[in-house]
């Protein structure tokens, strides 16, 4: 009777336990889910700004610095650590209006050849003042697609194709519903579940990570922690300072400039293509980045925490990181807790939610204090 | 006791209402709606039998419908010469599954003619014998380069990945040769007249053959026999059409399709410049057909008679009705204005689409 009865408890806590560990995944992923469609493109970050704004819980006491990047300082102690998070992504705007109506647009964060091609031929968003507006980006009609423009198509895709449809008809029609220069254009997006615990969507990867930052944030605010840290979305990570070696995201090093933590955790995507270290790959576990670090223990404290907890870490010693470098420059210890991304900078980024799980696991721990 | 009777003969004509028009409630739908519901139905060339079952399913009471193995569907009011038929095409452009990697990737051949690099990065359906898998076409292997020589990519380079990493893991999410793959498709509405989507072409000549039957009252076709078909694999050779054109001993054949107008901004205005907006559209001249002026003209003066904007243009493409030519049909291709033909983002204005139901409505009725 007796074994009956701690079988069944034993059983009710695994129920239990499982239901708490999927609770604790999807939290991660609805807030993926609302921030996924609120665009972001590299300085027109206040949407997601006032995104995360508004899922922060009470009492909460944000700042901003000059380029616009999002802090939340949690305890009264100084910080002796500092979270931080790009929140931008890759984007259009609004160049121009022809006589026809059709929008050209343009970009100001450059990078793989093929990332403006993706979108031709596929439903588009402007984000104007009046509100968002549908728009395809045109194609050519087969039927009566000369070689030349079909080659051009082919070997040249570029932002030089790109005409914005909006179905008006004219400059002024466009102007009427609120289109004006610089509103920010992105890709319509819709999340993909593949197989197993695997995920695809346009720049998922760094939803994921705002969301991933956002998650830790709302368990343990407005409470103090031992380590009483500071979080940061960071705005306009997408763009370089001009000429900087090595490359140095400008929102990066504004927030590097101003954080005052000595222990940094830089959480970012790991391109898994092929253009970095062999071997990384998605559903392996996050990646833990620590090139040139003066002080070595909070990598040494990570990786020994990871192997406690029995959490997967693939480890990229050598990976340079445009938003990690401002921050190895100004601060002592350094590291990247990094989702891995498979096809980076297309339309259908993949991550494995295992991995997702796993780093949301390390940030809560580091919070509190263990490992720093 | 008033107030009761009052009450009972309100019932009961909300009852007989309900009785006798319920149908004509379920044809209350215009083409339009009928457009939306339609473009999202899966219908690769070789797969339409869903769309086919939804248009059956539409289908006013009085009319008997009749499919063949390839799931042409089609029915015939009347008897007698001339025999019109109008027909539209059920399938659409996509992918069918021709093997699978050992790396777990699905290798493809196309179903119809259109760029690839639309598909390059995008989410796509598999239709599987149960139920709908996801999956991406994985950019090509060196898509992350900032500098790369940019080649043509074709249907041989596209790769599907489902999530998984092996032959077995595939066939576990029940994928297997055969099955079709359309794009995740989208409908932009622009606004409420209107809207890009993949399969415009051609649920739209399809939504317009649908709601034209059930504006047509049947029980006067006198002396001349009609039939409303919609047939298969149009986009991979006519494949559908020529069955019927053996069966249907035609006069007059109305292929109901897009007419691919140049009013994109990168097309030649030199030819097929019709706007949308602006009416129905016959296709007077395409690359398989030059329709007859005196029949065009028949057209034309139906329209004009029923207060209907009909436009006249040449375009490029095939159509439905040029293999019913040879066994001695005339072609009249009745189309609509639509843009970026054979992409994910075909537009069509609904006025273009109305005007078209109308037409065919109008024909049924008038034609000598």
């Amino acid at each position: 009777m007796d074994k009956r009865i701690i079988s069944v408890a034993f059983s009710i806590l695994v129920v239990i336990s499982v239901w708490a560990s999927n609770t604790e995944e999807s939290s991660v992923l609805k807030l993926a889910e609302t921030l996924f469609t609120v665009p972001a493109p590299t300085g027109y970050e206040e949407p997601i700004v006032e995104a995360i704004q508004e899922i922060l819980p009470p009492g909460c006491r944000t700042m901003r610095d000059n380029l616009g990047s999002l802090y939340l300082k949690l305890g009264k102690q100084k910080s002796r650590l500092a979270v931080c998070t790009p929140m931008d992504e890759a984007g259009y705007f609004v160049s121009g209006i022809n006589p026809q109506g059709y929008l050209r647009i343009d970009k100001a964060v450059f990078g793989p050849a093929l990332i403006d091609s993706y979108h031709l031929g596929h439903p588009m968003i402007v984000w104007t003042e009046k509100g968002p507006i549908e728009g395809v980006l045109a194609l050519p009609s087969l039927h009566i697609l000369s070689s030349e423009v079909r080659n051009e198509f082919q070997k040249r895709p570029s932002l030089e194709l790109a005409y914005l449809d909006i179905g008006v008809r004219s400059e002024d029609e466009a102007q009427k519903i609120g289109v004006t220069m610089l509103d920010a254009v992105t890709p319509q997006r819709e999340l993909t579940r593949l197989a197993g615990s695997k995920i695809a969507g346009h720049s998922l990867g760094l939803k994921l990570c705002t969301a991933l930052v956002l998650d830790v944030a709302k368990r343990i605010a407005p409470e103090s922690t031992a380590s009483n840290p500071t979080l940061v979305w960071m705005a306009q990570t997408k763009f370089p300072l001009r000429r900087s070696r090595p490359r140095s995201a400008l929102g990066a090093l504004c927030v590097s400039a101003k954080i005052e933590a000595k222990s940094i955790v830089i959480v970012d995507v790991f391109p898994c293509d092929g253009q970095n270290q062999a071997g990384i790959m998605i559903g392996n576990g996050p990646v833990l980045v620590y090139s040139g670090n003066k002080d070595t223990k909070m990598q040494d404290r990570v990786q020994k925490l990871a192997q406690d907890k029995g959490i997967s870490l693939q480890l990229a010693p050598d990976h340079s990181s445009a938003v990690m470098n401002p921050f190895l420059s100004q601060h002592n210890a350094v590291i990247g807790l990094f989702l891995p991304v498979k096809f980076s900078h297309t339309p259908a980024e993949v991550v494995d939610i295992k991995d997702v799980d796993s780093l949301r696991f390390m940030l809560s721990v580091l919070l509190q204090g263990e490992g720093i | 006791m008033m107030k009761k009777n009052i009450l009972f003969v309100l019932l009961l004509m909300v009852f007989l209402y309900g009785v006798l028009f319920s149908h004509t409630i379920k044809e209350s739908k215009t083409s339009w709606q009928l457009l939306k519901e339609l473009v999202l139905i899966p219908g690769v060339s070789g797969y339409e039998g869903q769309v086919a079952d939804f248009i059956q399913s539409r289908l006013p009471q009085e009319v008997k419908p009749q499919k063949d193995e390839m799931q042409n569907l089609w029915f015939t009011v009347g008897s007698g010469r001339p025999h019109l038929v109008f027909v539209a095409h059920t399938d659409e452009l996509g992918f069918v599954v021709e093997g699978i990697t050992p790396e777990g990737l699905l290798k493809v051949s196309s179903r119809g003619g259109f760029l690839p690099q639309m598909y390059e990065g995008h989410a796509v359906e598999i239709h599987t014998k149960t139920g709908i898998v996801g999956g991406i076409v994985a950019p090509r292997p060196n898509y992350f380069q900032r500098n790369l020589e940019i080649s043509a990519y074709t249907t041989a380079d596209i790769a599907i990945y489902l999530g998984v990493s092996s032959q077995e893991e595939v066939r576990a999410l029940g994928v297997s040769n055969g099955d079709s793959i359309t794009i995740r498709k989208k409908i932009v509405e622009f606004s409420p007249e209107l809207l890009a989507t993949r399969a415009v072409d051609d649920r739209a000549g399809c939504a317009a053959l649908l709601e034209a039957s059930c504006r047509v009252d049947w029980t006067k076709i006198e002396n001349k026999t009609i039939t409303f078909a919609w047939d298969v694999q149009e986009e991979t050779g006519l494949f559908g059409a020529s069955h019927l054109a053996v069966k249907l001993d035609a006069d007059y054949v109305f292929p109901v399709d897009t007419f691919v107008s140049s009013a994109g901004p990168f097309d030649s205005r030199r030819f097929a410049h019709l706007p949308l907006g602006k009416g129905a559209v016959l296709r007077a001249i395409d690359s398989s057909n030059i329709a007859p002026y005196a029949q065009l003209k028949k057209v034309i003066a139906i329209a004009r008679a029923n207060k209907i904007p009909i436009q006249l243009g040449n375009t490029r493409g095939g159509n439905d009705g040029s293999v019913f030519v040879p066994h001695g049909a005339v072609d009249i291709p009745l189309s609509w204005p639509g843009t970026y033909s054979h992409s994910f983002i075909e537009k069509i204005h609904r006025a273009d689409l109305e005007a078209l139901t109308d037409l065919i409505a109008a024909l049924v009725r008038d034609w000598e």
